[in-house]
């Protein structure tokens, strides 16, 4: 039995101090998963602790023969966000990003600015794109592991990161032109 | 400067986010909070129930009662029916 395990069961024994280590274990890929679907950092801090209490709610339901518990927790945020974001008032048309321009890297303040808008271009995209190119690219989760989150085929998910990264690049590609 | 620079910078960043270092805490502090309210649930229930079964003839007379009185409305309702 794995630490993870033996956690899960001390937790499921009634030890609410014992859940902590997977609050711990887990707070960055959670936070930053509902970071990037949400695109708000307090707002996904908010769903982030959403989530972990509903993961202590329903540690029951968790199976270890069905997947991970990263993927049952991950399928939690994901359906949060979700409903966070549908939740959400339409977006008016100044919130459309911009395309961003480069600049040098020792210019910190448009370093800063590039980020922004780069945070902008991912927030544009469709939610099953960006949950997709989060955990591939900055969770680097596999792909097998990301089609068992999403519950979709393997070729779906392929499909998913490409286009995300196809219409990050078409941003890139116009500012590339304007300079 | 290679066209993926800003992009590794902003992955760098990314990757390093965490909520605030308080953020177990709070989760503790929220879940220490709904278990002692549950046991307050609990505490109550035992209550009711230890108060039914030391006056259950009181309670199964109120309850007959309350059946009987629902019984009488629902006869009369056919005289009104709106």
């Amino acid at each position: 039995m794995s630490d993870e395990d033996a956690t899960i069961r001390l937790v499921l024994e009634g030890d609410v101090q014992a859940f902590r280590g997977l609050v711990e274990k887990y707070q960055g890929p959670v936070y930053r998963l509902a970071r990037s679907i949400i695109n708000d950092p307090v707002d996904a801090e908010d769903i982030a602790q959403d989530c972990f209490l509903a993961a202590f709610r329903n540690l029951a339901s968790f199976d270890p023969a069905v997947g991970t518990f990263s993927v049952w927790l991950f399928v939690i945020v994901r359906n949060r966000c979700r409903n966070a974001l549908k939740r959400r008032r339409p977006r008016s048309l100044d919130d459309t990003p911009e395309p961003f321009r480069m600049h040098r890297p020792s210019d910190a303040l448009s370093e800063r600015e590039w980020q922004h808008r780069f945070d902008l271009a991912l927030s544009s995209l469709p939610i099953e794109q960006r949950t997709a190119f989060t955990l591939a690219e900055i969770e680097e989760l596999a792909y097998e592991t990301i089609a068992k989150i999403e519950d979709v085929p393997l070729g779906t998910v392929k499909s998913r990161i490409r286009r995300a990264k196809d219409k990050l690049r078409q941003i890139l590609a116009i500012t590339e032109c304007e300079q | 400067m290679s066209v993926n620079e800003p992009y590794d910078n902003w992955l760098r960043m990314r990757r390093c986010e965490t909520p605030r270092p308080d953020f177990p805490d709070r989760i503790l502090a929220a879940l220490h909070q709904e278990q002692a309210l549950k046991q307050t649930s609990a505490v109550k229930r035992f209550l009711v129930l230890a108060w039914i079964a030391r006056h259950r003839r009181v309670f199964l007379l109120s309850a007959a009662g309350a059946a009987l009185v629902l019984r009488v409305i629902g006869a009369l309702s056919v005289f009104f029916p709106y």
